[in-house]
C-alpha cells in the first residue's frame, strides 16, 4: 500500500518534470537558435541539414556596428523607451489612484479608455501620420514618444488601477483626517504601498515600448529609428544576412529579458496582487 | 475641546435617503454612544462628522461654528476605524506621529508626544514595529494611539472593539473609559456591544433608519424605553412583549388573546385603549406563586444566573433568573413580574403608553 502510494507519487513527479521539460524546449529553442544564428556564418545557418557545431565569428555583430551603425539605433530605442515609460508611469498612476479611490464613476471612464486600447495601431496609422507631417514633427523623438504613451496608457492606468484598489479605503480616509491633501494621501500613503505594482507595470510597458515596430516605422526615417527597425536593412537583394540579424535580435532582447529578471520579484508579486496588505 | 451640534441633517446616495433627518446636540466633553440595527446609518453619520463625507442637507457645528464647508484636515476631529486603518508601511512611532508632521511640528515634540500617547497605551516597546507584526489588540491600541497623539477636540470611535475577542474588548473597554475620564475629550463612540453602550456611555444615541429613536442615559433608555424599538434594543436578552387586550370592569385587566391574564400595577394611562403590547425584561421575572403561568421549555444555567424559555399561551418568553432552581421542562410554574418594571406600548404606533 505504501510502497504503491510512493512509486505512484514518483511516476507523478516523474510525468510533470518531463512535461515541464518539454515546454522549456519548445520557449526556449528558438530563442536559443537565434542567439546561436548570430554567431555563426550566414552558410552553416541555413546549410542542409541544420548544423549545431559550428565555428563561432563575430562577423555578425561587425557587420551591425560597423557598416548598420546598430548604436545609433539602440540609443534612439533608449531614449524613445525610457522616457515613454517614465511618463507613462507619471500619468497613470495617479490616474489609476484617482479611478480606484477618488471617483466612484471610475468604472465607466475606465472602459472608455480600453476602448481606445483595443483600436489596432494600424488603422490610426494614417492620421498619426497626417498629424505628424502637418505638426512637423516626422521623425523626431518626441512624435514617437507621444505615440507610444498614448498608446499605454490605457492599459497602465488599467493595471495599475487594480493596485490601488487592493488598498482598504479607510486607509486614505484616515490619511485624509491626519491632515493630508489628496496629492499627500497619494505621495505618502498609496505609492510606498503600490511600489511593486508600478514597477510590474513599467515592466510591461518597458517591453511594449521597447519592441513597438509600426510606429516607429511610419513615423521615422533617418533621425530618430529604433532598434527593431534595423532588422529591416538586413534583407537584401542578395538574401538575407542571418549573422546580423541574429546578432540584432539577441542585442535586442537582452535588456528586456535582464530588465524583466531584475524585476520579477515585483511581476509575480505585482500579478498575483499580494502586494498590498 | 467642544461641544457638537447635528441639526437637520440629511444623507442621500443618489435616489437613496439614507438619513431622512437627524437631529441631537453632543456636549463638551461627553461620551455619546451611537447604536442601531446595522445600515441604519452610524457610520455615516460618524464620517459625516469627520468630513469625508459631504451631508446632503442640514448643519453640522462645532461650538457655534457652522462646519458643514470644513475640509476634513481642517475639522480637528480624529477617527478610529473598525479594521485600524494603520499606515502598513510606518512603524508604529511613524504611524501615531504622521499627523504631527503633517502639520510640520518639530521633531523633538512629534516625538515627545509620541512617547507620551504610547506610555498611556503601554505601546513604548512596540514603537519601531511595523503594524504587520503586532497583534489585533496592539493594533488597535496603535490606532487609539494614533488620535490620542492629534490632541483633537472631537474623537470619532466606529466599532473600534469589534474584531477583537472577547476578553481583551473588556480590557480595552475599561481602557478607552479610564482614558476618556482623564483626557475629557468630546467623543462619538459607534458599537453593536449592548454591554459596550452601557457602560461607556454618558448618553446613548439609539438609531434606527437613520433617524433618532432615543437619547438619554442607559439607565433611563433601560428604564423608560420611547418606544418598542428601543424596549427591545436596549437590554440583553431583549425585552418580552406580549400582545394584550384591554376589558374594563371596575379597573382595567390585561390578557394575551389567549386569554392569559397578565398583572399590571399601575393602570393609567389604558383608558379608551382595546389592545395595548405588554413589555417585560426576563430579569423582571421571578418564580412565584402567582402571576403569570407558563410552561417551561428550555432550562439553561450559566452558573451566575437561570435563563428559563417558556411559554405563555404558546408564546415565546424568556426569563433570567439570579437563582438556582430547580424545574424541568413541561412543568407549569407562574412567574411574578418584579412591582413597576412593566411596560405598556401603543401596538400601533410601538410609543410608550405613560405610566
Ligand atoms: N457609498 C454609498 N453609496 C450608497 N449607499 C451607501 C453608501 N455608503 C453607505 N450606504 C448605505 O447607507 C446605509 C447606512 O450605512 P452605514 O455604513 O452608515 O450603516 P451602519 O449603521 O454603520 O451599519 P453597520 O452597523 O453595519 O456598520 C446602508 O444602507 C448602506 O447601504
Ligand atoms: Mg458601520
Amino acid at each position: 500500500m505504501a510502497i504503491s502510494s510512493r512509486t505512484n507519487r514518483t511516476t507523478r513527479k516523474l510525468l510533470w518534470t518531463l512535461f515541464w521539460c518539454v515546454l522549456a524546449f519548445v520557449y526556449l529553442f528558438p530563442y536559443t537558435w537565434m542567439v546561436l544564428t548570430g554567431f555563426r556564418h550566414g552558410v552553416d545557418t541555413i546549410s542542409m541539414p541544420p548544423r549545431f557545431i559550428f565555428e563561432p565569428t563575430l562577423a555578425g555583430f561587425r557587420h551591425l556596428f560597423e557598416v548598420t551603425g546598430f548604436q545609433k539605433y539602440i540609443i534612439n530605442s533608449a531614449v524613445v523607451t525610457i522616457l515613454s515609460v517614465v511618463l507613462v508611469i507619471g500619468v497613470s498612476a495617479p490616474a489609476a489612484y484617482a479611478l480606484a479611490q477618488i471617483s466612484k464613476r471610475g468604472g465607466a471612464l475606465l472602459v472608455a479608455i480600453l476602448v481606445a486600447r483595443i483600436i489596432p495601431g494600424i488603422a490610426i496609422g494614417v492620421p498619426v501620420y497626417l498629424l505628424a507631417t502637418r505638426l512637423h514633427q516626422l521623425d523626431t523623438y518626441q512624435a514617437l514618444v507621444i505615440i507610444n504613451v498614448a498608446v499605454n496608457i490605457p492599459f497602465a492606468i488599467w493595471l495599475m488601477r487594480s493596485f490601488f484598489m487592493e488598498v482598504h479605503p479607510t486607509l486614505r480616509e484616515a490619511a485624509i483626517s491626519d491632515g493630508c491633501s489628496e496629492w499627500q494621501v497619494f505621495t505618502k500613503i498609496m505609492l510606498p504601498l503600490v511600489l511593486g505594482g508600478m514597477l510590474a507595470t513599467s515592466v510591461f510597458v518597458f517591453i511594449a515600448v521597447w519592441n513597438e515596430f509600426l510606429f516607429a516605422l511610419i513615423l521615422t526615417t533617418s533621425v530618430s529609428p529604433t532598434a527593431p527597425l534595423a532588422m529591416l536593412g538586413f534583407r537584401t537583394q542578395y538574401g538575407v544576412q542571418w549573422d546580423a540579424v541574429g546578432a540584432a535580435a539577441f542585442l535586442v532582447s537582452t535588456p528586456v529579458i535582464v530588465f524583466a529578471f531584475i524585476m520579477q520579484r515585483y511581476l509575480v508579486q505585482g500579478l498575483t496582487m499580494g502586494s498590498v496588505k | 475641546m467642544t461641544d457638537v451640534t447635528i441639526r437637520n441633517v440629511t444623507k442621500r446616495y443618489g435616489a437613496l435617503t439614507v438619513i431622512p433627518q437627524l437631529s441631537f446636540k453632543i456636549e463638551d466633553g461627553e461620551f455619546v454612544v451611537l447604536v442601531g440595527p446595522s445600515g441604519c446609518g452610524k457610520s455615516t453619520l460618524l464620517r459625516m462628522l469627520a468630513g469625508l463625507e459631504e451631508i446632503s442637507g442640514g448643519d453640522l457645528l462645532m461650538g457655534t461654528e457652522v462646519i458643514n464647508e470644513r475640509p476634513a484636515k481642517e475639522r480637528d476631529m480624529a477617527i478610529v476605524f473598525q479594521n485600524y486603518a494603520l499606515y502598513p508601511h510606518m512603524t508604529v512611532a511613524e504611524n501615531m506621529g504622521f499627523a504631527l508632521k503633517l502639520r510640520k511640528r518639530p521633531r523633538a515634540e512629534i516625538d515627545e508626544r509620541v512617547d507620551k500617547a504610547a506610555a498611556i497605551l503601554g505601546l513604548g516597546k512596540l514603537l519601531d514595529r511595523y503594524p504587520r507584526a503586532l497583534s489585533g489588540g496592539q493594533r488597535q491600541r496603535v490606532a487609539m494611539g494614533r488620535a490620542i497623539v492629534r490632541d483633537p477636540q472631537v474623537f470619532l470611535f466606529d466599532e473600534p472593539l469589534s474584531n477583537l475577542d472577547a476578553k481583551l474588548r473588556v480590557q480595552m473597554r475599561a481602557e478607552i473609559k479610564a482614558l476618556h475620564q482623564r483626557l475629557k475629550i468630546t467623543t462619538v463612540y459607534v458599537t453593536h456591544d449592548q454591554i459596550e453602550a452601557m457602560t461607556m456611555a454618558d448618553k446613548i444615541v439609539v438609531m434606527n433608519e437613520g433617524r433618532v429613536e432615543q437619547m438619554g442615559t442607559p439607565l433611563e433608555l433601560y428604564d423608560r424605553p420611547a418606544n418598542i424599538f428601543v424596549a427591545g434594543f436596549i437590554g440583553s436578552p431583549s425585552m418580552n412583549f406580549l400582545p394584550a387586550t384591554v376589558t374594563t370592569a371596575s379597573s382595567p385587566v390585561l390578557k394575551t388573546p389567549e386569554g392569559v391574564e397578565l398583572p399590571i400595577d399601575a393602570p393609567q394611562g389604558l383608558a379608551g385603549r382595546a389592545e395595548v403590547t405588554y413589555g417585560i425584561r426576563p430579569e423582571h421575572l421571578q418564580l412565584g406563586e402567582s402571576g403569570i403561568p407558563a410552561e417551561v421549555v428550555v432550562v439553561e444555567p450559566t452558573g451566575s444566573e437561570t435563563q428559563l424559555y417558556v411559554t405563555v399561551g404558546g408564546r415565546e418568553v424568556v426569563a433570567v433568573l439570579r437563582d438556582r432552581v430547580d424545574v424541568r421542562p413541561g412543568q407549569q410554574i407562574w412567574l411574578t413580574p418584579k412591582a413597576g418594571c412593566a411596560h405598556l406600548f401603543d401596538p400601533a404606533t410601538g410609543a410608550r403608553i405613560t405610566g
